[in-house]
């Protein structure tokens, strides 16, 4: 067993960094493979624009892709195993709504900026304050509902109709608002990992990888929590600390990645399920690092399929994502007894 | 095998074109409109009535709607060609675009609209005066007008913009209501489209008007564009913002590259094939425009845009030309009547991109709708 997984890891470490490697090399625009190396190493290339599109744009959005997928997979077993329920994801506690009735008030009602005491921001980056305040409000309501309610199942639901709720607030303000605004709303919508530059990457890298350390170290209590909430209590896990903590770990890393780069969709339910067809175990000791390999190779993958129209232009990536984990999903429901669950 | 194969499709390419000699034997007697830049639209006049044919600009080989005109004042003639009759001129018109408002306020026939759509988006005076005081009716969103309060009004024509495989207009189809589909906006040329005003001046009995005012502006779009080709340079032009994923791009064919052609400027895309907008990747627009001279942009926010503004909204932008040397224009829509103005009067647009592209052709011409961006 032990040798299953040791090959799996690294069979997905080498594909992750190839498909790195593809995404450095593979654009709109068309750059030689030895110009794209060169460019690696610090040498000077022919065109000079190429060695800005490699550094300022896809270098980025690599790493990027890489980060948001690793932690969107991450907080969708995160959330499946504290929800005892294998449709969870980051969307689902309305935490990506949140974002959205963020950005919406930006977009749709701002007039694209947002003026908070003397700070007026505008622009991309009012977008991304404005979903990183929403995420932040559902997930502290989330978390105060938390400690009047014990059943997991009925936390789950608040946190499908607050969902509902603010989806009709954003239908409200989409209908009120201009054409301008509602086409720029749209765009974000449909996800993008271009979204962070590479003066704003560290940050953006600090953050997501703060949520996913916080998610390693509840990998213990997160094996507990697979026995139920009664024998979890029995081995002394705190639960309801354990599930704050859970709580803020999907909270964080939902409420970065989707102010960045959108609401993605799929990713985060789908990706715990192929790590779980692929291991065959919920063991979270090897579940939780395997889920956000591959989680990283997915979000690579789908890059990659969004320019491949090369000079015509460009896919949206929420059209790419769910092709990819439709599928999957499916085959969990029809082949659900084949896959080890929460056991 | 061949043969038959041409003598079948000959068959069927002879009775089509039957057909459609049939059809046009309604035309002969009327003295057509001569239009010398609109393609999606003809004019008819005869004794009794005028007739206006749209082409369909998504099918150009199908019509999209075909009026006849009779004079409120003349009895209906008792023969009449195929189409929807209007009588002219229409007197209490509902009207979606302010760009439509804004035109019969050039004509003179505001006085002839009695309800408008999306109101807020309208800058006229009167007719936010007339709304106000009832004598004019908002009618609410133009994507889901309130169809009480147009049955309630009764309008004689209703004017909107049609949309492709939009699926109709609704219920507004059955109020027996003439629908005016106003698909000038689909015109890639820019004096194409202002030359529908002549249509629209036969609707509300401003022919007269409307035709000395498409005069004006043809000459005067013509002289502008005379005087920016025989510049000795062509800067080069990138235009708008990305905006997420993607950057939309003006197509090589659309009314804006037509613009930068006519202004003097070299424009990047020029040789693009859409006449909509393109989706660009970020570096497909670096890789063609990074060196260009010039940059336009269009936005739509309270307070102007900056060069550090827009550093800051996507860091990329700096590595730009037209940002290292602050050669970037901007216009904010929603303090300028941009898109109220340049469909009728063309003119007014290219003058300003002419300033923009050469400014020593237009010294002591200030810039009407774009300014230079702040640091």
């Amino acid at each position: 067993m032990k040798r299953k997984e040791t090959t799996y890891s690294i069979a997905l470490v080498v594909v992750l960094m190839v498909l790195m490697g593809a995404n450095l090399l593979f654009g709109s625009v068309r750059i030689p493979v030895d110009a794209v190396w060169n460019i690696l190493l610090g040498n000077e290339v022919a065109k000079a624009s190429w060695s800005f599109i490699i550094w300022e744009s896809r270098f980025p959005q690599s790493v990027t892709a890489l980060l948001c997928g690793a932690a969107l997979a991450g907080s969708g077993l995160m959330l499946q195993t504290a929800f005892n329920n294998p449709l969870a994801d980051p969307s689902i506690l309305g935490i990506s709504s949140g974002s959205s009735l963020g950005v919406a008030l930006v977009m749709l009602a701002g007039g694209g900026s947002m003026a908070a005491g003397v700070f007026t921001f505008s622009g991309f980056f009012s977008v991304v304050v404005g979903a990183l305040l929403g995420a932040m409000l559902v997930m502290g309501l989330i978390l105060f509902f938390s400690t009047l309610i014990k059943s997991n199942i009925m936390l789950l639901i608040i946190g499908i109709m607050i969902g509902y709720i603010i989806s009709s607030v954003i239908s409200l303000l989409n209908f009120f608002a201009t054409a301008e605004g509602v086409h720029s709303y749209m765009i974000w919508g449909m996800g993008n990992f271009g979204g962070v530059s590479l003066q704003q990457l560290p940050y953006f890298a600090l953050f997501t990888l703060l949520g996913l350390i916080l998610s390693v170290l509840l990998i213990k209590p997160l094996n507990a929590m697979l026995l139920g909430t009664r024998y979890a209590e029995n081995l002394g896990v705190n639960i309801r600390r354990t599930r704050n903590l859970l709580l803020l770990a999907t909270g964080l890393l939902t409420a970065i990645t989707t102010a960045f780069c959108g609401p993605i969709s799929f990713i985060g339910l789908a990706v715990p399920h192929m790590a779980r067809l692929l291991l065959g175990t919920s063991n979270h000791n090897i579940l939780l690092p395997i889920t956000l390999l591959t989680g990283g190779v997915i979000a690579l993958v789908c890059n990659l399929i969004c320019v491949l129209p090369g000079e015509a232009g460009i896919i949206p990536l929420n059209a790419v994502t769910p092709v990819l984990g439709a599928p999957i999903i499916i085959y969990v429901i029809i082949n659900q007894r084949k896959i080890q669950y929460f056991n | 095998m061949k043969h038959l194969l041409i003598i079948v499709m000959s068959v069927l390419i002879l009775s089509a074109c039957g057909g459609k000699s049939k059809d046009s034997l309604a035309d002969t007697g009327g003295i057509p409109i001569d239009l010398r830049y609109a393609t999606n639209l003809s004019l008819t006049e005869y004794d009794d009535y005028a007739v206006a044919k749209l082409r369909n600009p998504w099918d150009t080989t199908k019509v999209l709607h075909t009026y006849v005109l009779v004079d409120k004042k003349q009895p209906l003639p008792a023969v009449l060609p195929k189409g929807t009759v209007v009588r002219t001129p229409v007197t209490k018109a509902v009207v979606y675009s302010s760009v439509h408002c804004s035109l019969l306020q050039q004509l003179g026939a505001i006085g002839n609209i009695g309800g408008v759509c999306d109101l807020k988006y309208i800058k006229i005076k009167e007719i936010q005066d007339g709304c106000r005081d009832g004598k004019i009716v908002d009618t609410g969103d133009g994507m889901s007008p309130d169809i009480e309060k147009i049955i309630d009004l009764h309008p004689d024509a209703i004017l909107l913009s049609p949309f492709e495989n939009s699926g109709g207009y609704g219920r507004i189809e059955k109020l027996n209501i003439p629908i005016i589909e106003c698909a000038d906006y689909m015109e890639t040329s820019p004096l194409g489209r202002a030359e529908w005003m002549r249509f629209y001046g036969m609707l509300f009995g401003r022919k007269q008007e409307a035709e000395t005012l498409f005069t004006q502006v043809e000459k005067e779009y013509l002289t502008l564009r005379e005087l920016a080709n025989n510049a000795p340079d062509a800067p080069t032009v990138i235009s708008e913002l990305k905006s997420s994923s993607a950057w939309y791009v003006p197509g090589g064919k659309s009314t804006t590259a037509g613009f930068y052609a006519d202004a003097g400027g070299c424009y990047l895309f020029a040789d693009d094939t859409h006449s909509g907008s393109v989706a660009l990747a970020f570096e497909t627009v670096f890789d063609k425009g990074h060196n260009a001279d010039i940059w336009l942009i269009k936005y739509n926010q309270p307070s102007d845009k900056t060069y550090s503004e827009i550093e800051k909204e996507y860091a990329p932008y700096a590595g730009f030309r037209p940002f290292k040397e602050r050669a970037i224009y901007g216009c904010n829509t929603g303090k300028v009547s941009f898109y109220e103005d340049y469909p009728f009067h063309p003119e007014w647009l290219l003058k300003d991109l002419i300033k923009i592209f050469h400014p020593s052709l237009l010294t002591y011409y200030d810039l009407k709708y774009f300014t230079k961006l702040a640091d």
